[in-house]
Formats: structure tokens, sequence, C-alpha cells
């Protein structure tokens, strides 16, 4: 056999090896049920509940803010984000959220809101995680 | 429907516009059909004809700029995309930044800088250079196609910037044929009211944009199956791209550092990582680039790095403008229903160069023999591979959102919902990337420092024999030790991070060492050494920074129970500061000293101290991040960040959280609606209880200053001084609620003592209980002359200063058909005296004397006679108790929230300089050997 192909084929096979390791820290969105099932980090999909509870008092604690949220089967529970409520919070039309579930709440440690803006096609998105 | 006439519209630049549109497609696409059609045998009147063609597309391009410019700055707001992006206040600078918010204002970008790349290679001066202006065209040819805003059938080609806003919308204020005057901008995103936002588009487009001459160079020799000649015209093409490239991606991480809310320069978004991925692959198709023009290896890997790195640039600008990143990243374009002509895009631009690449892939020069091991091409090559690598890992990450989308299109065509097959992006992005990317950073520093000892073909490097050897050891002897060294010098370091760290000063300290040995001054040697070396020390930076930031703004001991089971990265980042209480965190006191307004922001004062075990303060700086509000000041848009910089640390400061009623006009409303005011009544000197504190009148004002207000003259104010306390504190505080009346108006300065939650104001029934209904007041009447001073009794004087016929405007603004007379009555009762400005009216026989107040001390007035003979003017006056007299109300609520604080976030970057010393000198290498290359050139021929 010709070196070169040995080589391409090494590198196709290291390629494929990397690719798969990588693929396997791709998440799925999950379901207050699938998180509460697994108990692992997941992502999860929902909409505020409107109609309760939105609580942050940055004067107690700046790190504690907790709102409900529904998911995408319409269950609704508790949420609590550890950081402060972000700017337009309540008018967001999509809550994406990173973290677990414990005890019936989810705890969430990083949040991606979607926004309506003054545009009527337009969206802003406006995150809430910090980085690097 | 009947069709409106509309009034003040300026329909002419719609019209010109889109005629510039039209004319910039076809003259590109006349040239991209000349192209195609004399290929083969392109004549010298072809060339003059796609010389002029380009000459016409160009101009119509740089015309449609000016044109948008131009309405931008007349504010012709009757046009969508002015609407948009300008309002009346966007300051002008900023014109530029509303140009290129939108997306086809960026495209319009990329075309202008196609167009001034074109102008290198419209004179045809070398072989290529046809077949490059050409390929130039059919890429503005597909990007023109973007802003055509012409209906086929159902479906819209492009988005026009000259499409009026009555086109876009439907809604009845197009009823109004005047409804130009009627509309206002929405005016830029605050956010992007930014200096950063002047530079850091045009410079990253100028890098997207000219990564197009190494593609096009690389597509036109396998067009012409020459495999050679295009090696070395193209290198500083593509030097130049990777620098201006590199510049753009390293402006932008210095904007989310500097300016934005991110607390980092990268963030491993998804719209940082598809500017990277065309960096990385254009730099690995430099330095097989470099292989091939000197050895013959690597040609075919060259074409195809140059051909990938524009392709990925495409690919980006789908991902980017498609709304396909919605879930995933923070700042990518919205939708506007180009997807299809992108995915068109993106398919056309790979598989051109892929089909020829098959096609002709048997005539790819193959050299007979394999790179040798020893020899500097093999791990050059193997580099690239690398780079290679890190870029398909970022963008297989990245491109999960399309896998989702491509499954969805798959699962329409079964009727099938492919939602539970979807993917979302990893759970830390962070770690996900720099978990891979880590070992390719060790890989590429080794690999770049080997290289740099080996020569092209083996033989040369066994000739270096022990001198290669001494270097190589030198300069592993010292890198080990200053890992050694920096390892215990930082804490958290895992031991990969030492084989990071191992590699990192072996680049530097190969470079240093090559630049030293080499003998004369060679800026070729240089600019390798400036890449190499500069890539090392961007390592260290990142390793040095990102191992080690420090979260300052957290307090060990209010760590919830909850979070027992979080990781470190999870505690809390954000801590709540109260106005005047100094706060020590993690190594630092800090204060929130003073805010202040200035023109849409707030800006917040912060002292940080260190104190040595004496309390001695030392380090003290001073940081001011900011707020900004909305162009309406109604909402609180973006938080500014403020920083420290050290040569080896910065200290990053930002507001993440300000009380509600500061965020916004409404939320105020609602707290103030909230409160439950008591009404109390109190004489000076008296003490009043309330619920839970005492409170005493202490004094009574009649003047005061307040932030942010403009006083008049003729104003009345008043203020009491209070001193409040609560039962468990022996020192009062002190309260001073104040209130204002002008004319017919009220204005209110409630004080609101955060540390009680107590909130004061003076009701505006104060003003009936000092100035009695006028019918019924008993009068009493005075005749004075002018200058003259009269004794009312109780030490208190009343003195005609002026009479005039010159009436302050703000006071009284007399008609035709009325003369009008102003006197001007000093009264004082010893402490304090007030100036009076009664007028006397006559309306045709009738005689009007309207009265006037003063508060304290307290009089009403009206100015009822005027006797020419005698001189004498005549008023009737009313002298008021004193206020000290009087039971005065006092407005108490106790259920005030607090609006003293603010939330922070600090943070501390140790040698962050190190990643903009490291990056910078990495690219002006690639500068320098771009200039050296074009010189060496000139300086040939």
């Amino acid at each position: 056999m010709k070196k070169s192909l040995v080589f391409t084929l090494s590198l196709i096979a290291i390629a494929i090896v990397l690719l798969i390791s990588v693929s396997k820290d791709f998440s799925t969105y999950a379901t207050f049920n699938k998180a509460a099932k697994s108990g692992d980090q997941v992502k999860l999909v929902g909409t505020l509940a409107k109609d309760q509870e939105i609580y942050y008092q940055p004067e107690k604690d700046a790190n504690y803010f907790s709102f409900y949220l529904t998911d995408k089967d319409g269950i609704t529970k508790k949420v609590i984000l550890n950081a402060p409520k972000p700017q337009d919070f309540e008018l967001s039309e999509q809550v994406v959220l990173t973290g677990s579930m414990k005890d019936d709440v989810f705890l969430a440690k990083s949040m991606l809101l979607k926004c309506p803006s003054k545009y009527k096609d337009e969206e802003i998105y406006i995150k809430s995680t910090t980085a690097l | 429907m009947k069709s409106i006439q509309y009034v003040g519209e300026h329909l002419w630049i719609h019209y010109t516009g889109h005629f510039l549109v039209c004319l910039a497609f076809i003259s590109a696409l006349f040239a991209l059909t000349a192209f195609i059609l004399n290929r083969k045998q392109f004549s010298d009147s072809w060339k003059k004809v796609l010389h002029w063609l380009f000459l016409i597309h160009l101009t119509s391009i740089f015309s449609i700029i000016g044109l948008i410019f131009f309405m931008m700055s007349q504010h012709y707001y009757e046009y969508n995309y002015v609407w948009a992006h300008v309002s009346d206040e966007l300051p002008t600078k900023y014109i530029l930044s509303a140009f290129w918010e939108g997306q086809e204002g960026s495209f319009l970008l990329w075309m202008f800088w196609n167009c001034v790349l074109g102008l290198f290679f419209f004179r045809f001066r070398s072989r290529f250079d046809h077949s490059i202006l050409s390929i130039i065209l059919a890429v503005n040819l597909i990007l023109s196609s973007m802003l055509l805003g012409i209906y086929v059938g159902e479906s819209r080609i492009g988005s026009s910037p000259f499409a009026l806003l009555r086109h876009m919308m439907d809604i009845p204020l197009f009823n109004n044929a005047e409804y130009t005057q009627l509309i206002k901008g929405n005016g830029l995103n605050p956010l992007l009211q930014n200096y950063w936002m002047i530079i850091h588009p045009p410079t990253l487009f100028l890098g997207f944009a000219s990564t197009i001459i190494p593609f096009a160079y690389a597509l036109s020799g396998i067009m012409e199956k020459d495999f050679s000649n295009w090696l070395k015209p193209v290198l500083p093409w593509a030097l130049f791209s990777g620098f201006i490239l590199g510049t753009g991606i390293l402006m932008g991480g210095a904007w989310a550092y500097e300016a934005l809310s991110f607390g980092g320069y990268w963030a491993w978004d998804p719209v940082e990582n598809m500017s990277l991925v065309p960096w990385i692959v254009l730099i690995a198709g430099i330095h097989t680039n470099l292989v091939a023009k000197s050895t013959g290896f690597s040609v075919g890997a060259t074409m195809s790095l140059y051909f990938l790195s524009f392709i990925l640039v495409v690919y980006s600008s789908f991902l980017t403008r498609s709304g396909i990143l919605g879930d995933s990243s923070a700042h990518a374009f919205t939708q506007m229903g180009l997807e299809w002509q992108l995915v068109f895009f993106c398919v056309v631009v790979s598989s051109i160069p892929l089909a020829y690449f098959i096609s002709r892939y048997k005539l790819i020069p193959q050299k007979e023999q394999e790179e040798q091991f020893h020899s500097r091409e093999f791990w050059m090559f193997i580099g690239s591979l690398v780079l290679l690598f890190s870029a398909l890992l970022i963008s297989f990450t990245t491109s999960i959102p399309v896998y989702n989308k491509i499954l969805d299109q798959f699962g329409k065509l079964f009727n099938y919902s492919m939602e539970s097959w979807h993917r979302s992006p990893p759970l830390e992005p962070i770690k996900h990337h720099n978990q891979y990317q880590l070992w390719i950073g060790v890989l590429v520093a080794l690999l770049s420092s080997i290289s740099v000892y080996l020569r092209y073909l083996g033989e040369r490097t066994l000739k270096l024999g022990k001198s290669f050897l001494v270097s190589v050891s030198i300069s592993l002897l010292i890198s080990i030790g200053l890992s050694w060294i920096s390892y215990y010098s930082f804490e958290k370091l895992h031991w990969s991070h030492l084989l990071l760290l191992g590699s990192a000063w072996f680049a530097i300290c190969s470079s240093a060492l090559y630049l030293i040995r080499s003998i004369r001054f060679n800026p070729l040697q240089s600019a390798l050494v400036c890449s190499h070396g500069g890539f090392g020390i961007l390592l260290l930076g990142i390793l040095f920074t990102g191992i080690n930031k420090r979260i300052i703004s957290t307090n060990e001991f209010a760590q919830r129970d909850l979070l027992e089971n979080w990781s470190e990265d999870d505690i809390s980042k954000h801590l709540t500061l109260i106005k005047d209480q100094k706060m020590f965190m993690n190594g630092y006191w800090v204060n929130y000293s003073s805010d202040t307004f200035i023109n849409k922001s707030r800006i917040y004062e912060l002292d940080f101290w260190k104190e040595d075990s004496l309390n001695n303060k030392t380090e003290h700086f001073k940081l001011y991040p900011e707020v900004q509000y909305d162009n309406k000041l109604t909402k609180v848009a973006a938080a500014n960040p403020s920083t420290k910089h050290y040569l080896n640390r910065d200290v990053f400061s930002l507001i993440a959280q300000i009380p509600q009623t500061q965020t916004d006009v409404e939320a105020a409303k609602k707290a103030e609606d909230s409160l439950k005011y008591e009404l109390y009544f109190c004489k000076l000197k008296d003490t009043i209880y309330t619920k839970n504190h005492f409170i005493i009148l202490d004094s009574i004002l009649t003047d005061f200053a307040a932030k942010d207000f403009e006083f008049k003259s003729g104003d009345q104010k008043l203020q009491f001084k209070l001193k409040v306390k609560n039962l468990e504190d022996k020192e009062a505080k002190t309260a001073s609620p104040g209130i204002l009346f002008r004319q017919n108006l009220v204005y209110k300065f409630p004080y609101q003592l955060d540390a009680y939650r107590v909130r004061i104001q003076i009701p505006d029934t104060i003003y009936d209980l000092v100035n009695p209904k006028w019918e019924n007041i008993p009068f009493e009447h005075l005749l004075i002359k002018k200058g003259q001073k009269v004794e009312l009794g109780q030490g208190k004087f009343l003195k005609l200063n002026t009479i005039s016929r010159d009436i302050d405007p703000e006071i009284y603004v007399p008609k035709e058909d009325e003369i009008a007379v102003a006197a001007e009555i000093e009264f004082t009762n010893g402490s304090q005296t007030v100036l009076l400005k009664p007028i006397y009216l006559i309306r045709g026989n009738q005689i009007i004397s309207l009265p006037v107040s003063a508060i304290s001390p307290g009089i009403t007035l009206r100015f009822s006679k005027i006797n020419p003979q005698t001189e004498e003017m005549g008023f009737d006056y009313f002298v008021h108790s004193d206020l000290s007299k009087l039971q005065l109300p006092i407005l108490v609520a106790e259920n005030a929230v607090r609006n003293d604080f603010i939330v922070i976030q600090v943070i501390e970057f140790p040698w962050i300089n190190l990643v903009w010393f490291g990056s910078i000198l990495m690219l002006s290498g690639l500068l320098l050997a771009s200039y050296t290359k074009i010189k060496n050139k000139r300086d040939a021929s």
C-alpha cells in the first residue's frame, strides 16, 4: 500500500473519532419530565408563565431570581436562576435554559432570552450568561 | 382601494436607487457571461469590455452607498431602511454604524470592498487578472441579487434598501397623504452606538471580502490548468487577508471585552466561531502555499484550503443572516426571507471549485518522492492539517442548527416531525471548545517551533546537524524552566495546561532564539518570528487569563444551601452594593459613592482599594461603569463596563442590575403608586410619631437645589428639614422633601431615606393652607410710591421697587386690546425676602388685578390702583400667618423599596495584555510578510 494512502486513511479515521467524541457533547432539548427523570444537566426551552410570581430582590440576594416556566408539554415549574434578572425579561417570547431539576425546581445556570423587538419581524437576543 | 397622492416623499431616490441596483446586477451579469463564453480565448477587446463593465458596476455600487448615506443623513423616514436604523437624535457619526446595522448595508459593505479589491486587477497587468476580476464580479452578482427586491411570482428576490416604508407595512397611517410628517425613525440600537461599531464591521468585512482573492487565484489556476504560476502572486494577498481578517476578529474580541456585557473577549458564540474558522483555514493555506512555492509539494492542499476559506466565509454569512442560529447565538442577524438565496450562494461557491478539483485532480502536479520526515515542508503540512482539524471541529459543533434544519426539510418529505431528533448545542460551549482547542494549541505551538529549525527539503536540515540540536535543546531547556516557574505561580493549572504552557513557551523561545541566531536582519524571518512568537504569547495570555480569571464580586459567606453541590463555576458572580456602604469582596474594598446622569447614560462611580494590615489604603482606583437608556429614555437598554488596566491584570466592572424604579418609567410609576402614604400634621420643632419612626420638623427653608432640575426666577420653593429616627438608632437621619410652585404647576421633590425605607413628601394641599381662597381674603389697602418702603407691623416691610410695562412673558402676555402694568414688590419679614410681580390690567373699561402669593414669608397681594397724578400706586395685601405657626401637612410612606443599590459584577483578568500583545504581534507578522513580498516583487520588476 502506498504511504500517502495510509496517511489519508488514518487522517479520515482521526477525523471520524474526533467528530464522534465531539458529538457526545451535543445535547438535546429536554422537558421538565425528562429533566426530572435523568437528573442531569439539560437544555430546556419554554415560555414564561406570566401569571405566576416573578421574584427578584437584589437588595436581599443579587444572584437569586425565580420565575415559572411552561415547557413544550405544557407543564409549568418553578425555575431558579443563579444570576440577576435580565433586562426586558417580562417581554421574552421564549426562554432557553441550561440546568437541572432538583426537588421539583429547575436550577438554571444560564439563560438565553428571545425577545420581540419594536419591529414586527425582527427579533433581538439577550444573553444572560457570562463568557470566558 | 383608491390611490393616495402622498406629500413630502422623495421618490427620486427610490427610482434612482432601484435603477442603480439593477445596473450593478446587470453589469456584473454581462461581465460574467462575457467571461464564461470567451474564457478560452479572452482577447484584448473582451478585456476592454470587462474593464468597462467593472467600472459601471463599481460606479453603481458606490452611488448606491452614497444615496443611502444621503437619505439617512436627510432623515427620509419614508424609506424603510432609514426608518429602521436612523432617528433624529442619532449623532451624525453613527450614521456609518446605522448604515451597516442592517443586512442590506452589510451586503453593500461587502460589495464595496470587493470593488475596491477589483481595482487592483482591472488593468489586467498579469495573466490571472481578468479571471480574478470576473470571479469578484460573479460574487458581486450574487450579492447584488440580495438587494434587488423584485418579485418573481410569489417569491421575492432580495430585499431593497430603497423600499418604501408604506410598501413594507400595511397600517392605517398610510391613509394619510402627509404621513411623512408623522413618522419618526426607530434609531440605532444603543448597544451599537459605540465607536467599535464604526471601525469593527468595515475591518471584518474587508477581511471577509479579501478571502476571495486567494480563492480566485486558486480557481483561475485550476481553470487554466496552471498549477504553479499563481502560487507566488497569491501569497501577499493571502497574507494581507490573514492580517486584516485577524484584525477584524481581534477587534470583535476587544469590543466584546471593552464595551459589552459578555465579561470576556471570546465566548465561542456561533457568530464568533464562524468568523474565526475561515481565518484558521486561510492560515493553514498560507503555510501549504509557502511549502508549494518552495518545494512543489502541497499544491492541491493549498488550492483546497483557499477554496475552503472563502466557502466558509459564505457559509458563515448564511449562518448569521438566515436566522438559523436563533436559539444559539446572542448576536446573529435576523431572518429576512433571503434564506434560499443564501443557500444558493453557498451551493454555487462550493460546487464550482469542487467540480473543477475533482475533474482535474489528475492534472495537479504530484511529486514523485514523499516528503521527508526531517524536512520543514512535512511538519508545515502536518501543522496545516492540525489547523484544518481545528476548523473542522469548531464548525461541526457550530452547525448543529443546520443539521436540525436539514432533518426538518427531510422530515417534511415524509410528513414526519423530526423534532425528537433535534440536537442542541453543547451545554457549556466554552468548556466544550476549550477542551479540544487546547490540544490543537499544543500541537500548533510545537509544530510552529520545530519547523522554525527545520529547512525545506530534508537534506538541508541534516546539514545543520549539530547547530540544530544545540538550538532545540537550548530553547527546550529555557522553556521547561519558564513553564515550571509559571506553573507554580498560578494556582489553578491542570497538568494539561502545563503541556500548553510548555509548548507556548517553546514557541516563544524558539522564535526568539531564531531571531538572535540569524546573522543579518531579514524582514521575512522577522515576520515569521513575530507570528510564531506572537502565537506563543497569545496562548500564554489565553491560559493565564482564562484559567485564573477571578470573580471579585462574590461573597463566599452568602452562598445558599441550594447551591451546595454546584461547582466552582456556578458560584454567584454578582454582588449587591448599597450606596456609601463599603463592602469587602475577594481582596478589594468597594464603595459605590455616586451616580450621575449624563446624556442617556447613568454613570456610577465605584471606589476600589486594598488595605494592608495597618488599614492603610493601598492601590486606590475608581471605575465608572454605566447603564445606557434607550432612545426614548424610558428603559435601560445596555450596560457598559468599565475596566482598570494594569500591566499584568485588568479589573473589569459591570452593572448587572439597578433598582427597578430607575430601569423604566413604568416601573417607577408603579412603585410610587404602590406606596402607602399616611398624612400627618406637624408644627415647627414638633415631633410626629409614625408607625415605626419619630419625625421632627426641624426647619423650613424657602430655597433648595435639586439635581437635574432647572429652576426659574419666580419659582416658589419650600423645603422641610426633617429629623427621622427609628426606635433602635441613636442618631437621627435627615430628610429634606421639597415642593415647588410655578404658575399653575406643582413639582414635588419627595425624599427617600433608603436605610429606613421611608419616603416623605410635602403634599400640594400645603398651597391652600398658606393661601386662603382669595375671594374671602380680608384685604388691607395701601398707597405707595416708587422706591418707598412701608412697615406693615411685626417687623414686616413692603417696598415698591419698580413699575413697568415690560412684562415678563412667562407671567403674562397682554392681548392687543389690553394694557398691562407690572409692579415689582419686595416683601420682607427681617429674615426672608421675596419678590412679587403683581399685574394691573386694563381690558376695555374693565380693570383686573390678579393676586399673587408668596409662601414664605407668606403674603397675598394685588395691584389695585394707579394714580397718575400723585404717582401713588394702590395695593391690596394680606399677610399670612407664619409657616412656623401652622400645622403643616407631611406625607410619609414606610414601605418604600430601596433605590440606592446596584448589582455589580467585578472580574479580575490576569495578564490579559498578553492576549492583545500576542495577537497584535502575530498579525503584524502577517502584515510584515505581505508588505515584504509586495516590495520584493516591485523591486524585482
